[in-house]
């Protein structure tokens, strides 16, 4: 029976009934969710709804409690993170998380070599290596960032950092990728930059984005679902979120 | 950019170094010989431990354990069984590899102040098996009478100056050993690992791994270090390997300047040269130790190595200003 499903469509990310509990705490509560191949999809709902919390068990930095992650058919609800990564589940961060005291081309590099055996080199230069530091250069240059290569990133601006932790994921190439607000604190003008830059992304690659932003969200994902709660709330396209009376009251509250 | 402003001053150091460390020991009275001999068996012992507390971020403090456990076997070997160099070498080496393999799997879980406490626990237990196990080790008698080696040349190695080229050969090997080690893809992953933990591992990269991979290259080199110490001093006690020796390491290492390798060289030939000079004069040499290590952590937090660099930076900016 499921093989007959595959043949019809190929889902990237499939979550099955996934829960977690931080003592009696259920931060996601039974959430299910179907991602294509090469979808875009936007997370979106209030503080506290679970996004962070589906994406860190996505993942891999918790065990879920109960339930499934399959991704590409595969369950890996119980794999460690560097596995998932390997396979290529790429996420960013909503608070920043670069190596800070490397320079931008070092940053990127990190990310270059991370899923191949030549991390574990001890013996031979990392510029020796040209196909890293090609790939990481190609990246530089997509990403605007090769005039402020040989920079330290703390001394980086905000907006620029942003972009490097965008950058970074990409530079391993994944299959799928979790952006988790990247475009939190940026000015309008670098929100609309950001938002260009994923438009133009592979679109082979699966993007699941958590945004506040209605704007960028209604412009970037042609399915958003909501999350409230920990729970499921709804999931649609634009227009059916737009006019969802349930998701205005929980935005802007009820009367 | 910062290399190309540095690149003269590089110059200028490394050919002091070479002035000092190569050319100008012959010139030099056996005492300073001796103690240049002590200096660069130090320096290896700090820079192994750099390639933790510098590279990846953790201080361990139970460094001087793989040290003084690698000089026993050397003791033991070359006294007990009159075996040769090669062979107190390498099982010396071995046994400090063999135990950072083991201690390994209970400390790279940790980081911050738990990797700190767990290597301290485990350093005291190498120090109290060293102090109790009598037998083995003679206690607090430690064990005397380790020849200087005799590795089959026409040259003796009983002359200061010849144990101290000696040395200085093996002082380059580690060097360089270390320095391809730093700049080596390994080595830059320790430096993300030292950077953020949790992006290393959502990279892709088995963090656990690469922090005991880097303790157990880290032991290794504290072990060789550990083999020269036992054959440069003739003797080993459990002293050598107590807490204070392994705090003294770090303090080397963060007097030097973390994450720089010749920083930390730089700091043990300091303390070397204090604990044996200024002792020599005074009985408080610990409170000048105590002095110097307060004032490095005020006004320069980053280590000699860097404070010299910025002082360097800002003295050429003054003079392109001009």
């Amino acid at each position: 029976m499921e093989k007959g499903e595959n043949k019809k469509s190929d889902p990237c990310l499939v979550l099955k009934d996934l829960s977690i509990d931080f003592g009696g705490l259920r931060a996601v509560d039974g959430v299910n969710l179907t991602i294509e191949k090469g979808e875009r999809r936007v997370l979106m709902g209030p503080n506290g709804a679970g996004k962070t919390t589906l994406f860190n068990l996505i993942s891999g930095i918790y065990p879920p409690s109960r339930g499934k992650i399959l991704f590409f058919d595969k369950d890996i609800s119980r794999f460690p993170i560097h596995r998932r990564a390997a396979l290529g589940i790429a996420r960013t961060y909503q608070v920043t998380n670069l190596f800070r005291c490397l320079t931008v081309t070092e940053n990127i590099l990190m990310a270059c070599q991370a899923l191949e055996w030549t991390k574990f080199v001890m013996f031979k230069p990392l510029s020796s290596y040209r196909r890293h530091r090609d790939h990481c250069d190609t990246v530089l240059k997509e990403f605007d960032l090769w005039e402020k290569r040989s920079e330290l990133v703390k001394n980086l601006s905000h907006g620029d950092q942003r972009r490097i932790e965008v950058a970074m994921v990409l530079a391993e190439k994944p299959k799928l990728l979790l952006l988790d607000e990247p475009a939190a604190g940026l000015s309008s003008s670098e929100t609309q930059d950001l938002t260009l830059l994923l438009k133009k992304l592979d679109p082979s690659i699966t993007i699941v984005l958590i945004e506040h932003d209605l704007d960028v969200a209604f412009e970037f994902a042609e399915k958003i679902t909501v999350l409230y709660q920990g729970k499921f709330l709804t999931e649609g396209t634009k227009e059916e979120i737009r006019n969802n009376s349930t998701v205005h009251e929980i935005y802007l509250g009820s009367e | 950019m910062i290399d190309l402003v540095n690149s003269r001053t590089k110059w200028i150091g490394l050919i002091l170094a070479v002035l000092i460390l190569l050319v100008m020991p012959p010139f030099y009275t056996s005492y300073w010989v001796t103690l240049l001999t002590q200096m660069l068996i130090f320096a290896i012992l700090a820079m192994s431990l750099d390639i933790l507390l510098g590279y990846t971020g953790l201080s361990s403090f139970g460094h001087a354990g793989f040290f003084g456990a690698a000089g026993y076997v050397v003791a033991i070997l070359s006294t007990r069984y009159k075996m040769g160099f090669l062979f107190c070498l390498i099982s010396g080496v071995s046994l400090s590899v063999l135990i950072s393999l083991i201690f390994g799997f209970l400390v790279a879980h940790a980081t911050g102040v738990y990797f700190l406490i767990i290597t301290l626990a485990l350093g005291m237990c190498l120090w109290g098996l060293a102090f109790r196990w009598v037998s083995m080790t003679d206690g607090d008698n430690g064990i005397s009478g380790i020849l200087r080696p005799d590795i089959g040349l026409p040259i003796a190695l009983k002359d200061p100056l010849t144990f101290y080229y000696f040395i200085f050969v093996f002082f380059l090997i580690a060097l360089i050993l270390m320095t391809v080690l730093i700049r080596s893809p390994f080595g830059h992953s320790l430096k993300g690992v030292r950077e953020s933990e949790s992006r290393m591992r959502v990279l892709g990269y088995h963090s656990w791994l690469h922090k005991y991979l880097a303790y157990v290259v880290s032991a290794a080199f504290a072990g060789l270090a550990g083999v020269f110490w036992a054959y440069y001093n003739g003797f080993i006690s459990p002293f050598d390997m107590d807490l204070n020796a392994s705090i003294e390491i770090v303090l080397m290492v963060i007097l030097g300047g973390p994450g720089t390798l010749i920083g930390p060289a730089l700091g043990a030939g300091i303390i070397v040269f204090l604990k044996n000079f200024i002792s020599a004069y005074t009985q408080r040499w610990l409170l000048i130790l105590g002095s110097i290590y307060i004032l490095t952590i005020l006004y320069a937090p980053q280590g000699l190595i860097n404070f010299l660099k910025d002082w360097l930076q800002e003295r050429q900016n003054k003079c392109k200003k001009k």
